[in-house]
């Protein structure tokens, strides 16, 4: 090239014309997703000596075109996206729970609360065959209610399994979409050239990848990156990818896990340390929100429905016969880990022992040592067992097929899916066992002053007395005395004090008054048809009872609908303030990468009239060699 | 300086202006629907105790239900008392015509007539139906009449329990009296001891029903009264413990008898031989009472005197019943006032708490309008702005100064 003036025009036209382009294509690109603004960057050419110890000027040298770039900006960005990610879905997941109980005129609540008016109907018309059937529809709705939230929490559940299966997908596209980006950015480095709209598309990968689960970067020498996620394990080395795949928990056949595959199994990512991003959210939402709150309602279907059927089973329907469970009976779902030493031998069995005391939570069992340590899922409260069977939180623990070994894992859920199995056994009106089963009647020919005070079944359902519907015949002797006589045997004289309680087989009868010799008591079933409420009452009194884990019913519905609330309401909260952290990550690092199209117009108008200076710089050395040449003929 | 990239200032414009929509679309929903709670993630806890009240709210509503059933109930059976009681005083007037010895067999006869009327009547009564296909006095039976009259026998076939409702979450009242306590235990006599005629007496001398003088001295023990020979003395004996009490005392027409902290008095001229009984208080049924009279008074006399004295036994027997019963129906009926008492008592505390918890709820739930409508136009007014900025904002652009 010529160092002479036309050199110095032709490379200021050329720097110039490199600078349009680069501005031209920050216009371009002003709207490109990822694009960092580029700038170009001159150099005086090496100078020349003029003579005289003088160095003269020759022009200028391009020396790059580089991208504006924050390392620590990008990565905070990754960071805030793979967090406003995780709240942008939770707070999508949860807002369709919040949906499911947003009602206050319809849903689980309400049907109670209906089941309960209806029992009260009941219990002042008895007989009334209306009341008995408008009962018994509200115990189906009641039922089907429970069964509706469990199912749509159950939908959610599902399409959070087909979402992660999504983002899984994406993730491992998009891994391998940097992995290839690695190469080619290695191969360009290697020759010395910066490939600056690879490494924005590596950087809009790295970002959407972040969308999707957090991960950390770890950039190379040679220009590639690592890619790991929060557990620590590695979904890109290189140009070696990993790929991430949705799993069955094998000590807990009920989890779904996501992780890549070590060794043949699945090093899952812990849902409360994702690391961000969507899958995070939708591990978080299946491991942790859907059970909790299934466990909830679980936890209200099994109270209601055992403590119910207990007093409907103790009392007599309108036939005269003993009523029969009125909903199904709640049963415990146990697994055993696939991983155990007895996998497919032994089992753990479980069992309700006292349904008010059962809590909102899913169990593990674990053999530890010879003991059996048993830990509430949902606090993590551990409890140590030497031996089974064993009792906590009212239901009973035990092995069958065996002992465990060391090490092993059972998993109980008590009542998680109770709400789905809810139903009603009872097909007609009469079978609502309104009465008692028993009625004590002072004899007709009775004399003394003797009323019939309490009676109650005692210890019912759980350990009836087979003779509790016998009749006894209590005679009184004296008015202090008297005998009993059931089955044509008759007991020894007893002593009768006014108000004390008088038990026989399995019933408690508190007498009044003074009896005189030869009056008489019965106690006898109570028989069909009639218009006795004293069990309907205490059906009833069910709803002021704390029958659900020390709570009545509608302050433990209260609860779901509070603890729902909390949910959705932090997930909104935190999708705020995740989202305006993400707005501003981005914000700073668009204020240093993005294209301002006020500064290229500028620059456009800059490196325009350079263009114009230059183009001028060449006709001025042509001018002046075209006088040289006329002046050289005009003397020659 | 900060630089601002052209594209990062349209999207948080956009973004802006779209959580300006929001705002708005939020306050609008809440407009329409009057509630600020439309979800429970509004306020969790205000939610939480909304439902709570909200179920709080449907209970009182049925325990209002439940009274109004009891005083239903409780109102129909005192007034059916009033009417049983109201036929016990016509048998207490045709009983005290019936004591009149002058009368004739035909005139106690038609009086025996109007007698079996009552006892009709009063079954009918005691037979009174519920309103929902039950009886008031039956107990908890309610497929058949509690009271069968087989022709003047009267039996109970009802039970003896006690039916109620629950009228708050911690009250449950009564709502029927079992017949069995309130027709068919009526104490007989004086409601202490009941003093009788030996059936065999041949004198016509009576046995009034007597009263107590002194409760420390009553023994609960049977006595009989057997009168000397010559009609002229009476001797005691506790008839428990084999004991004579007064022995060969003086008669005379009448005279007070007192012994064991009792007083009665023996009229007419009881025969030598003539036993009287004085037995601790027993129970019987109003109806037993009145068939008892009433064969008694359908006693064909022929004018003997020993006739007459057992009828007149029988009739002051059952008028000391009748007053037992009219005092017993009017016990019971007390009771029932007092329970309609308290009904009125919880009606109107349950109205209270309901409007307490509605208003509760009102103030959780429902929409502040006033602060509501001025949150919309300070948001509209706010999206405005932001439409204004960002439309002069996105006219403003060196491109349009420098052209040509």
């Amino acid at each position: 090239m010529s160092t002479g003036l036309l050199g110095i025009g032709s490379s200021a036209l050329n720097a110039a014309y490199t600078a349009l382009r680069t501005t031209g294509n920050n216009i371009a690109n002003a709207s490109t997703a990822g694009y960092s603004r580029e700038i170009t960057t001159f150099e005086p050419t090496v100078q020349t000596p003029a003579g005289g110890g003088m160095y003269i000027g020759t022009g200028v040298d391009v020396t790059a075109i580089s991208r504006v770039y924050s390392d620590f900006l990008g990565q905070q960005t990754n960071l805030a996206q793979a967090q406003a990610s995780q709240a942008d879905t939770t707070a999508t997941l949860t807002q369709q729970i919040n949906s499911l109980f947003s009602s206050t005129t319809s849903g689980i609540g309400t049907s109670i609360d209906n089941f309960f008016t209806q029992l009260q109907t009941l219990s002042q018309a008895p007989n009334s065959s209306a009341a008995r059937t408008t009962t018994l529809s509200a115990a189906k709705e009641m039922t089907s209610q429970f069964n509706d939230a469990q199912a749509q929490l159950e939908t959610m559940s599902q399409s959070a399994t087909q979402q992660l299966s999504e983002q899984i997908q994406t993730v491992n596209q998009t891994v391998s979409q940097i992995a290839s980006l690695n190469s080619q950015i290695a191969v360009q480095q290697a020759s010395g050239n910066t490939p600056n709209t690879l490494l924005d598309e590596r950087d809009q990968a790295i970002l959407t990848l972040n969308q999707s689960i957090g991960v950390t970067t770890n950039s190379q020498s040679d220009g590639e990156v690592n890619v790991y996620l929060a557990n620590g394990q590695p979904l890109l080395v290189g140009s070696q990818t990993f790929a991430l795949t949705m799993g069955t928990d094998p000590t807990n056949s009920q989890n779904t896990i996501v992780g890549t595959s070590s060794g043949g199994s699945i090093v899952p990512i812990d849902p409360n340390n994702s690391g961000g991003g969507s899958i995070g959210a939708l591990l978080q939402f299946q491991s942790d929100t859907i059970p909790s709150v299934e466990n909830q309602i679980g936890q209200l279907a099994v109270s209601l429905a055992s403590q119910f059927n207990s007093i409907q089973e103790a009392g007599t329907d309108q036939s005269g016969a003993a009523g029969q469970a009125m909903f199904s009976t709640p049963t415990i779902a146990t697994t055993a880990a696939s991983t155990n030493t007895d996998a497919g031998t032994v089992s753990l069995t479980a069992s309700f022992s006292n349904t008010s005391q059962v809590q909102a939570s899913n169990y593990q069992v674990k053999v530890e040592g010879g003991n059996y340590v048993v830990t509430r899922l949902s606090d993590g409260t551990q409890t140590t067992f030497t031996s089974m069977p064993a009792t906590i939180d009212g239901m009973t623990l035990n092995f069958s097929g065996g002992t465990p070994a060391n090490g092993d894992i059972f998993n109980v859920s008590p009542v998680q899916d109770a709400a789905s199995t809810m139903s009603v056994n009872l097909t007609q009106g009469s079978q609502i066992a309104a009465g008692s089963a028993l009625e004590a009647t002072t004899g007709s020919s009775n004399t003394g002053s003797l009323t019939v005070g309490n009676l109650a079944l005692q210890a019912l359902p759980n350990n009836p007395n087979a003779n509790l519907n016998n009749t006894v015949v209590l005679n009184f002797t004296s008015p202090t005395s008297y005998t009993y006589t059931t089955g044509g045997v008759t007991s020894a004289a007893q002593t009768y004090t006014a108000g004390q309680a008088i038990n026989v087989n399995g019933w408690s009868l508190t007498l009044s008054g003074t009896p005189a010799s030869g009056d008489s008591v019965t106690v006898a079933a109570t028989g069909s048809g009639t218009g006795d409420n004293r069990n309907v009452q205490l059906m009833t009194q069910l709803q002021n009872q704390g029958i659900v884990g020390g709570q009545t019913l509608d302050s433990a519905y209260s609860a779901v609908v509070g603890s729902v609330g909390a949910i959705a309401s932090t997930a909104n909260t935190d999708q705020t303030s995740k989202d305006a952290i993400l707005s501003s990550a981005t914000s700073n690092e668009s204020s240093v990468s993005g294209v301002n199209l006020d500064e290229e117009a500028t620059n456009l108008m800059q490196y325009q009239q350079q263009y114009q200076a230059a183009a001028q710089l060449i006709n001025a050395s042509n001018t002046i060699f075209n006088a040289l040449i006329t002046d050289i003929n005009a003397t020659g | 300086m900060i630089r601002v990239s052209t594209a990062n200032l349209y999207l948080s414009s956009a973004a802006n202006i779209n959580a300006d929509q929001t705002a708005e679309m939020t306050t609008t929903a809440e407009l329409a629907s009057g509630k600020q709670i439309n979800s429970p993630a509004d306020n969790p806890v205000g939610a939480a105790e909304a439902t709570l009240l909200q179920s709080g709210i449907t209970q009182l509503s049925q325990y209002s239900s439940n009274q109004s059933q009891a005083t239903n109930m409780l109102d129909a059976a005192s007034s059916t008392i009033t009417q049983a009681t109201n036929v016990m005083q016509s048998v207490n007037s045709a009983l005290v015509e019936a004591g009149n010895t002058g009368l004739t067999d035909a005139q106690r006869s038609a009086i025996a007539a109007q007698l079996q009327g009552s006892l009709n009547q009063l079954v009918g009564l005691a037979n009174t139906g519920d309103g929902n296909g039950g009886f008031l006095f039956g107990g908890s039976q309610n497929s058949t009449p509690p009271f069968v009259q087989n022709g003047n026998t009267v039996s109970y076939v009802g039970d003896s329990l006690a039916p109620s409702v629950q009228i708050s979450q911690t009250r449950t009242e009564q709502v029927k009296y079992p017949g069995s306590s309130v027709f068919m235990s009526i104490p007989t006599g004086n409601g202490t001891f009941a003093t009788s005629a030996g059936s065999g007496n041949t004198g016509s001398g009576s046995i009034s029903s007597g009263s107590v003088t002194n409760p420390s001295q009553l023994t609960g023990d049977n006595y009989t009264i057997t009168i000397g020979a010559g009609g002229s003395t009476y001797s005691v004996e506790d008839t428990t413990t084999n004991t004579a009490v007064v022995t060969n005392a003086a008669l005379s027409n009448p005279t007070t008898l007192n012994f064991a902290g009792m007083q009665m008095s023996i009229s007419g001229t009881p025969s030598a031989g003539d036993t009287f009984t004085v037995a601790p208080s027993t129970n019987q049924s109003i109806f037993t009472t009145l068939s008892n009279v009433i064969s008694a008074l359908q006693t064909s006399t022929s004018g003997s005197s020993t006739a007459l004295g057992q009828i007149s036994s029988a009739v002051t027997t059952a008028l000391a019943g009748t007053q037992q019963a009219i005092s017993s129906l009017s016990t019971t009926q007390a009771s029932m006032g007092a329970q309609l008492q308290e009904l009125s008592n919880y009606g109107s505390e349950n109205t209270t708490d309901s409007t307490q918890d509605q208003t509760t709820m009102s103030s959780i739930v429902d929409l502040n309008y006033a602060q509501a409508a001025s949150a919309l136009s300070e948001q509209e007014t706010q999206y405005q702005a932001a439409l204004q900025s960002y439309a002069s904002i996105s006219k403003l652009s060196l491109f349009n100064y420098i052209q040509g």
